[in-house]
């Protein structure tokens, strides 16, 4: 009994440290930067990008409504785009939406086809304009909603046509259930002399609606409160 | 050789709940289409069980068995098919497919029915087990206390490890997506899973299994 448990964890580690050192291909994942080392230091710009089924609330399903988009005071705010707004309310940073060239459908299953695709083509959608000057900020706060367990691909257009080195980025996001999944080491990977902090905020879409002072206390926590 | 094909599937399950955990997406297919083929191999090993099965007498034990068996059956495949049709690494899909949400919804779902299926299965199997493993058989019966110790341990953490990694959510489809920490290092994910399996496995094992002592 004892051999056979032996064997079976063994082969378990083996594989799991198989496992493991794939991961370790990807950039040296730098150790957890403590809040101290978030501090302001120059200025801060929020970057997201954010894709609501709709912002007509006529038009809104309520499922829609729920997964998708945050209604305040009559007014339809994408999940995403509605964190970083909150971001900036709370930070006094700029802030920027990435926004592509191409429409997407506003048809759910036909949205979530496409990216399916996008990312087994390894696309990068075109933005229809780049950040300008990043060259005047020293932190940016970056949000994406989680799709297919990685970022919208704009994200991959968005990294690649910027330069972080020597800036700071926080990641900041909302999903259905994935998390961050693994796109803080993504960011790392196309940004390797950028400080990626690990410690983002990962946010549901289910409390997303509700998340307006645990967001202002993490953006208070690293030091950006205004 | 049984045996070891044995071993292979459940390490390979283990493997494939960990999705992306253990690297980019050709793994995770790659594996998939092994489990395919290890699936198909213990099948045709098995084929005169699936050609007695409207032969001799039903009990409740024997009912069970047979339920489940086809279940994990149904549920592989539906998995597999649901897999390859997502794939963008080992299947050569180019058409735009527009119901790949609900797709990915189908395999969230079936994998992990099939994991705990799985359990169910090894557990309603181990006197098959025991026979090939003559280790395990004398394990079995000598009732060492410190043995079943372990193994009630291991059991009593699959139950925190259910918990932890939010199985209920899934297998009950409150939760559309499944969470991995990639900060919480593989081999702990790949345990919790493991201990997950021997819960349900000893569990199905004390209601239904069948206590050979040949």
């Amino acid at each position: 009994m004892k051999r056979i448990l032996l064997v079976l964890v063994s082969l378990i580690m083996a594989l799991a440290i198989w496992g493991c050192s794939s991961k370790a291909d990807s950039a040296a994942q730098p150790a957890k930067v403590s809040t101290e080392a978030v501090k302001p230091n120059g200025k801060t710009l929020v970057v997201y990008y954010s894709l609501p089924m709709t912002y007509d609330p006529a038009k809104m399903t309520e499922k829609e409504a729920d997964n998708s988009a945050v209604i305040k005071d009559g007014k339809v705010y994408g999940n995403t785009e509605y964190f970083a707004n909150v971001i900036k309310e709370a930070s006094g940073a700029d802030i920027f939406r990435i926004e592509t060239v191409k429409i997407y459908s506003d048809d759910y299953q036909t949205l979530i086809a496409d990216a399916k695709e996008e990312q087994r083509v390894n696309a990068r959608p075109e933005m229809k304009a780049n950040v300008p000057d990043l060259s005047q900020y020293d932190t940016i706060f970056v949000g994406y909603p989680n799709w297919w367990g990685d970022m919208p691909m704009v994200l991959y257009t968005f990294f690649e046509a910027n330069d972080f080195s020597g800036k700071t980025i926080i990641p900041f996001n909302t999903h259905g259930g994935s998390g961050f999944s693994d796109t803080i080491n993504s960011i790392q990977k196309l940004e390797p002399n950028a400080k990626v902090v690990k410690d983002g905020l990962s946010i549901s879409r289910n409390d997303i609606n509700d998340a307006a002072p645990q967001i202002q206390n993490w953006i208070k926590s690293l030091g950006f409160g205004k | 050789m049984k045996r070891y094909l044995h071993v292979a599937l459940i390490v390979v399950l283990l493997l494939l709940m960990a999705n992306l955990l253990i690297g980019i997406g050709v793994f995770h297919e790659s594996l998939g289409l092994i489990m395919g083929l290890l699936v198909l191999v213990h099948l045709v090993q098995n084929r005169t069980w699936w050609q007695s099965l409207f032969k001799g007498k039903y009990n409740v034990q024997r009912f069970v068995l047979v339920l489940l068996n086809v279940a994990l059956a149904i549920g592989i495949v539906i998995t597999m098919i649901s897999g390859i049709r997502m794939s963008h690494y080992v299947i050569p899909n180019t058409i735009f497919f527009k119901q790949m949400g609900t797709i990915r919804l189908i395999h969230h779902y079936a994998a992990y029915w099939v994991f705990i299926i799985c359990a169910a299965h090894v557990g309603l199997h181990v006197p098959v087990i025991t026979g090939r493993w003559p280790v395990l058989k004398r394990a079995l019966q000598s009732q060492n206390i410190w043995l079943q110790g372990i193994v009630a341990l291991i059991c009593l953490y699959g139950a925190y490890a259910f918990w932890y990694e939010s199985l209920f959510m899934y297998l009950t489809f409150i939760s559309d997506f499944a969470y991995f920490d990639f900060d919480q290092p593989v081999l702990l994910f790949l345990f919790n899973y493991f201990s997950i399996f021997i819960l349900v496995a000893a569990i199905f094992y004390r209601l239904f299994g069948v206590r050979r002592n040949g």
